[in-house]
């Protein structure tokens, strides 16, 4: 029985992207439908419940993260959110109030692509280091059962907290973590106080899991909104 | 805008009374010693000697007075021989007479050496006020030469007068024409009310040579225009006897300051054009470099797609297709980054960036920005020194990225393929540096060491001829770098070419989290 293909909702004022983002969706086997406004991309979310949802935070009739603190929390559907360079605070703001993930006009098609299959696969697939999981990726493994962590073979020593953030890491992989949601998942409430916290972690998960901690391939940055694990394409 | 200099005088000169009392001293005592010692030696000496010792006493007491107390003490000095030495003894009267034309000897004596002592004293006078003038004069060209600041000019100003002159002095300058309200608001004098304010009045409303004396202050206008645009107070001196200087010569000194004043004027005013038109300069470099710079791609991308549109798709070979579409792709992406400078570029200069600076390591944001810089690096070897006790550093991210990805891609731009480039970082006098190198042909000379501004100001293009864009990137690191209170320079590499030298203030770092709590 043939499965339909994954139909992707395209909110985003521009024609000129809207039919150049549809064309590459087809290409890689997606349907899609269109929506040129806020309104109409709320209702078509509503109504054609579609798998994912492409959202332009710069929308003629208002905020894109008003659509996302619609949908969320009832409606689960991954929202990845293209924003323009400048529109850093939107898009943390976005993906704060749950939007998945997040591309920064332009972007490659194939940047796009991926960031699809992976929010996708968040969506139905049980997430690594949640009910005991293991997670690989880049020569690193973790073990949520056994609370183990090793890195080409190698046992690697981690500290509660450290394991604790790359847990975080780890269930969000793929996909990026902002600074305010790991920083209250590893320290709760009291982390507004010290933000600087989550970075010196960060330095000492690279310093033990990275070969070239100044230049990361498995825990990387996203400048100005928080960090990414990446994750082995399978 | 009235900028104030006031300085008062530091060292204490002799007061009225302890001068009179000296000059009392010196009438005084050679007679009476001359006296005390003639008594004693009475029956030894003859009248004549003792008149000598008289003569004495008359001529070091008049070299020491002026030519009336000269007188006295030649008056007092003949009194005296004729009680004391002239028989008889104790009375004015005189058995000989030829003791009269002693007397009169003496009494010219005592005239003609106080003459004499009161010319030379007038001409030892005028010679130190002389050297005061010009001392001070020099003074002030030593040390008003190289002042901009008016605040500073006027302090530096009044404190030369006031040391020279020994009085009190207040300098204003105005940045405008000077309001004669304000003026007297900002003049905290007691006379204000009455004499300074009335004399102000004339010299305000119309610009006059010469200084204006009023109750022993004097006020002057300086500097050309009418109404002027400062004025030298100086206070009345607290001995009205021991005034040194006179009226032309306080006229000379204010209207050497008014000389200085409008120097500094002029020079300021000087400064200020080359500086516009610099920036003119630069505006327009920018505009053709950018101008220039975004044809290119463009250029490029219609002429792909207008090739990949022309022809049926089928006549095509499949690798010049795919070679047109990559140069379509690449030369979009070229075009982004531009651009992307540019808004950057926009929007510092119009000071609408906020810094959102968080502490963090230096790693993260050297590794975000290779990151970034990723694809176009690989032609280059890249590495990367950064000192292992590197403290966390209060910037932003995304501008200090953006810093270290303009470097980075000026080096890979101005190197050839295969040159390497070196990222280090290290902390110096409480200053993070970090420092994007590379070995290709370097800056010229004049660009050296300069400040930054002046390199992106004179001449960008002659320094590296294929400019992409590098003076606008470039200027943006600047930008940035003085947002964050840091530093920007270029440095000539040992053994061949050019380093980009990062300074930042460190700042007091936050506490790092407590291991305590994180222990096994």
């Amino acid at each position: 029985m043939a499965i339909a293909a994954p139909l992707i909702l395209i909110v985003d004022d521009e024609a000129p992207v809207r039919s150049v983002l549809a064309a590459a969706l087809h290409a890689a086997g997606y349907r899609t439908i269109e929506a040129p406004t806020l309104r109409f991309g709320l209702s078509h979310a509503l109504g054609h419940r579609p798998d994912l949802i492409l959202l332009d935070l710069g929308l003629p009739d208002g905020p894109g993260l008003s659509l996302v603190t619609t949908l969320r929390p009832a409606i689960r559907t991954p929202i990845i959110v293209l924003s323009a360079r400048g529109e850093d605070r939107a898009k943390v703001a976005a993906l704060d109030a749950g939007a998945d993930d997040y591309l920064t006009k332009p972007f490659s098609i194939e940047e796009l692509l991926a960031r699809i299959r992976v929010a996708l696969r968040h969506a139905d697939a049980p997430i690594c280091g949640e009910n005991g999981l293991a997670f690989a990726a880049g020569g690193v493994h973790v073990d949520p059962v056994r609370r183990a962590v090793s890195r080409d073979g190698e046992a690697i020593h981690l500290t509660p907290t450290e394991y604790k953030l790359l847990l975080a890491l780890v269930r969000q992989a793929g996909r990026v973590a902002t600074h305010r949601s790991l920083l209250t998942e590893v320290w709760g409430q009291s982390a507004a106080a010290h933000p600087h916290y989550l970075r010196v972690y960060m330095a000492q998960l690279r310093n033990k899991l990275e070969d070239d901690p100044s230049n990361p391939v498995l825990l990387l940055t996203e400048p100005g909104v928080g960090y990414r694990m990446i994750e082995n394409a399978s | 805008m009235i900028h104030l200099g006031h300085a008062t005088t530091a060292g204490s000169t002799p007061s009225s009374s302890e001068r009179h009392l000296l000059v009392g001293a010196w009438l005084f005592w050679p007679l009476v010693l001359a006296g005390v010692l003639g008594l004693a030696l009475r029956t030894h000496l003859r009248t004549v000697d003792l008149a000598m010792l008289m003569l004495l006493a008359v001529v070091v007491a008049s070299s020491r007075t002026g030519p009336f107390l000269a007188a006295l003490a030649a008056l007092l000095a003949i009194a005296a021989f004729d009680i004391l030495f002239v028989p008889p003894y104790y009375t004015f009267s005189v058995d000989d007479a030829s003791y009269l034309l002693t007397f009169v000897v003496m009494l010219a004596v005592g005239l003609a050496v106080g003459q004499l002592t009161a010319r030379l004293r007038e001409e030892a006078l005028a010679r130190r006020r002389r050297s005061i003038v010009t001392d001070a004069a020099l003074a002030l060209t030593d040390e008003l030469s190289d002042i901009r600041d008016p605040l500073v000019m006027v302090g530096a100003a009044a404190r030369i007068l006031a040391d020279a002159i020994g009085r009190e002095t207040r300098v204003l300058l105005a940045d405008e024409v000077l309001d004669i309200e304000e003026v007297a608001a900002t003049i905290p004098i007691e006379a204000s009310d009455h004499g300074i304010r009335d004399a102000l009045l004339p010299i305000l409303a119309e610009t006059s040579d010469h200084g204006t004396s009023v109750d022993g202050w004097f006020v002057q206008a300086i500097g050309v225009g009418s109404p002027p645009r400062g004025i030298v107070v100086i206070s009345p001196a607290s001995d009205p006897e021991g005034e040194l200087l006179p009226m032309d010569m306080l006229n000379a000194l204010a209207e050497r300051l008014g000389l200085h004043v409008d120097r500094n004027r002029l020079l300021v005013r000087h400064e200020r054009a080359q500086i516009e038109i610099a920036a003119e300069r630069l505006r327009t470099a920018l505009l053709s470099s950018v101008s220039h710079d975004l044809r290119t791609p463009l250029a490029a991308i219609e002429g792909a797609a207008g090739t990949l549109l022309l022809e049926p798709a089928s006549d095509i070979p499949t690798d010049v297709r795919v070679r047109l579409l990559r140069t379509i792709h690449d030369e979009a992406d070229r075009m982004n980054r531009l651009i992307g400078n540019l808004l950057e570029m926009v929007r510092l200069e119009s000071g609408v960036v906020p810094v959102h600076a968080t502490w963090q390591p230096v790693e993260e944001v050297v590794g975000t920005a290779r990151h970034r810089v990723a694809e176009r690096i690989a032609s280059h070897p890249l590495t990367v020194a950064l000192a292992h006790d590197l403290p966390l550093v209060f910037i932003d991210e995304l501008l200090f990225e953006q810093v270290l990805v303009n470097l980075l891609d000026n080096a890979i731009r101005h190197t050839p393929v295969g040159t390497r480039i070196d990222i280090r970082g290290r902390v110096a006098d409480k200053q993070l540096e970090l420092e994007v190198a590379d070995r290709g042909q370097g800056f010229t000379p004049t660009a050296l060491g300069t400040d930054f501004s002046s390199f992106a100001r004179g001449g960008m293009h002659e320094d590296r001829p294929s400019t992409a864009g590098l003076g606008l990137g470039l200027s943006i690191c600047q930008g940035i770098m003085i947002a964050h209170g840091g530093t920007i320079r270029i440095r000539s590499r040992a053994g061949g070419g050019a380093a980009l030298n990062l300074r930042l203030p460190l700042g007091d770092p936050p506490a790092p989290p407590p291991t305590g709590l994180d222990a096994d």
